[in-house]
């Protein structure tokens, strides 16, 4: 089944949490020390990766920090 | 209306109250759109600035995100002990707003939030009612609001009355540099809303803006292109370090009316040659 990161897709087996795929992906998002997080526009705590499901279709935005005015 | 109305001019104050912090600097900076990082590091300093902004941004595939720049930023604000104010620049809806605002929190371990919600693309003009409705949410959920909106006053209002005690009507669409474009309409909120604190943020292009903003009474200035886009960008920054500066003496040592006839500064009476006219 698919989901998408950042806009692009990933094939993974079955649903799974959060804090399994960004393990199972660390390397190749390249994730920064520093990242928060939306699944399907929605906010998701650091607290809440490893009870939060991903599911097909879902999609998960990774936001890290840049300069702003 | 005049911005005198604000405050008793004779009361030098000179800390800027963010929801009960009190900044020495009057000047919030951003950190975006410098040459190199080393010269927006210099130019933060330079301005004296002890608030800068920052944002979030979805990272793209394959790179390392901002982590780089945040690192910069961190230890910049270390060493000066600098306060981040987030922003939810792009942002175009309420919803965006709020789970950016989540985000900012849980990243910068802030509560501060600058929140913009951008309704027009083409001048970056804030969405009032977009902006209100994430307002609500954001302070019922704990957050320090400072919104970035136009200057409408009614919308100023609304946003104080939901609990914004910092407001930051902008004096010209952002990076437009043209400065105070509706004097009338900022004078009328800063009078209008004594208890608020109220900074100008987006369309400084000069330090005679910032000036003049200060002049009439405004708590704070907020810019970024007008120092970062400058030829020098660390010699801008200290400009407006002094304008600000001067500005707030202004306000505080309270200006002249104007007048609509001259008025000779020099006594007339008993100088040479002077006779007065027959009637």
């Amino acid at each position: 089944m698919t989901i998408h990161i950042n806009g692009k897709p990933y094939d993974i087996d079955a649903s799974i949490t959060i804090a399994d795929l960004l393990a199972r992906y660390q390397e190749q998002l390249s994730l920064p020390a520093h990242f928060a997080l939306a699944l399907n526009q929605g906010f998701v705590g650091k607290a809440d990766y490893q009870t939060t499901q991903v599911n097909k279709g879902d999609s998960l935005d990774i936001f890290s920090p840049i300069q702003g005015g | 209306m005049s911005a005198t109305n604000h405050s008793t001019n004779s009361e030098v104050n000179n800390s800027l109250n963010i929801y009960g912090s009190q900044m020495a600097s009057r000047l919030l900076i951003g950190t975006a759109l410098y040459p190199s990082p080393d010269i927006m590091k210099e130019s933060v300093i330079a301005t004296g600035s002890q608030i800068i902004t920052l944002s979030l941004k979805r990272q793209a595939p394959e790179t390392n995100g901002g982590e780089q720049i945040w690192q910069y930023i961190q230890t910049l604000s270390n060493e000066h002990q600098l306060k981040l104010l987030p922003n939810t620049a792009g942002c175009k809806t309420a919803k965006e707003a709020i789970n950016l605002a989540y985000m900012s929190r849980e990243l910068f371990g802030t509560d501060w939030l600058k929140l913009e919600v951008i309704g027009d693309d083409y001048n970056l003009q804030p969405d009032a009612i977009e902006l209100v409705a994430a307002a609500k949410q954001l302070v019922a959920d704990g957050f320090k609001v400072l919104p970035y909106c136009t200057d409408d006053l009614v919308l100023c209002q609304r946003l104080y009355d939901l609990g914004c005690e910092v407001i930051m009507p902008w004096a010209s669409p952002i990076g437009t540099g043209k400065g105070l474009l509706n004097r009338y309409n900022l004078e009328t909120i800063r009078a209008r809303l004594p208890q608020s604190t109220l900074i100008i943020d987006a369309g400084i292009g000069k330090p005679s803006d910032a000036s003049l903003a200060m002049e009439m009474g405004f708590d704070g200035v907020l810019l970024n292109s007008a120092v970062a886009l400058a030829q020098q960008p660390v010699a801008m920054a200290t400009a407006f370090k002094l304008a600000v500066e001067a500005g707030r003496i202004a306000y505080c040592a309270g200006l002249m009316p104007e007048r609509q006839t001259a008025q000779a500064s020099t006594p007339t009476l008993a100088t040479p040659f002077w006779h007065q006219a027959d009637s």
